[in-house]
């Protein structure tokens, strides 16, 4: 049996946000093997970065010039009428995850 | 239309705020509405809708979440809450033009190893030059061809920023699910880059 965890495997462990999850032996030689493997760090880092870039930069902004505050005053006041009309009746939405 | 303030999300959330939501409280209706409104609008417009499809998407949002007000236990926050909606909405809008999630990335993942599981085409140094607007264009233009979940559960996580708990709570997904959804998104990501030239 192959103790230390092939490439293939820490990297899906690393994409999938897995690692945090895995039970401490296994983790351990996942951290291990990105310790001692330039090749998974830099696949690591690579998502990392791609992943700091999405954030920083928001990608919503690639097709939003900016909501306008008007649009968004329109809206609101869109919304909150149905408020004062009275909302009401079915919704399969709830916060809980167990229903 | 009441003046309503914007809140911090730690008040919205705060029991007795919850509260009043649970009531429809206009006045606290409205303050969650001015709060997060344009988080919602930018999100659809993120999901790939066009200004005015993603402000009904946004609008019918808010009135499922006032519709359930009266529902709302306080399991999660009311941000949560909301992208559930949201991306359930987004779901239901896109529903007769539908996606597969299967593609061909698993394929190209593993012919990345050999048999034993090791690099046989290893990933570059990452380059610390990721800030051009170059790089911003060829993120959002190759997320725009993953598969819809793919691209929601990529943009709950690494742009949202929220909990792997959270994301499943929204999607809805197992958290073995997520993890394949955010294996392939990324690997998406990285590829498509690379076949760019714009390497991460």
């Amino acid at each position: 049996v192959k103790l230390m965890p092939a490439c293939r495997d820490v990297a899906r462990a690393v994409s999938g946000d897995e690692l945090a999850e895995l039970p401490l032996g296994r983790r351990l030689l996942m951290r291990w093997h990105l310790f001692v493997c330039r090749d998974c760090l830099r696949y690591a880092q690579q998502l990392q970065a791609i992943g700091r870039v999405a954030r920083d930069l928001d990608l919503s902004r690639e097709t939003d010039p900016g909501i306008e505050s008007e649009r968004l005053a329109s809206l609101e006041a869109n919304i909150l009428a149905g408020l004062e009309r009275g909302a009401g009746g079915p919704d399969r939405m709830s916060d809980s995850a167990d229903e | 239309v009441t003046q309503a303030t914007k809140r911090q999300p730690a008040d919205i959330d705060d029991p007795a705020f919850l509260a009043r939501i649970r009531e429809r409280d206009p006045d606290a209706v409205a303050q969650v509405v001015r709060t997060y409104l344009e988080q919602i609008v930018r999100a659809a417009r993120g999901a790939g809708f066009d200004g005015p499809t993603a402000e009904d998407v946004a609008q019918a949002t808010f009135a499922a979440f006032i519709e359930s007000a009266n529902r709302f236990e306080g399991r999660s926050t009311v941000r949560t809450w909301l992208f559930g909606i949201l991306y359930r909405k987004i779901h239901e809008t896109r529903r007769a033009d539908e996606r597969h999630d299967g593609d061909d990335l698993d394929e190209v993942f593993e012919s990345r190893f050999d048999d034993d599981g090791s690099w046989q085409r290893p990933p570059a140094a990452p380059d610390v030059e990721l800030e051009a607007e170059e790089t911003r264009l060829a993120i959002a233009d190759c997320l725009g061809g993953a598969p819809e979940q793919q691209q929601a559960a990529f943009r709950l996580r690494d742009v949202e920023g929220m909990t792997t708990s959270e994301i499943c709570n929204i999607l809805p997904v197992s958290r073995t699910n997520l993890g394949v959804l955010l294996h392939r998104v990324r690997n998406r990501l990285r590829e498509c880059l690379e076949a760019k030239g714009v390497a991460p």
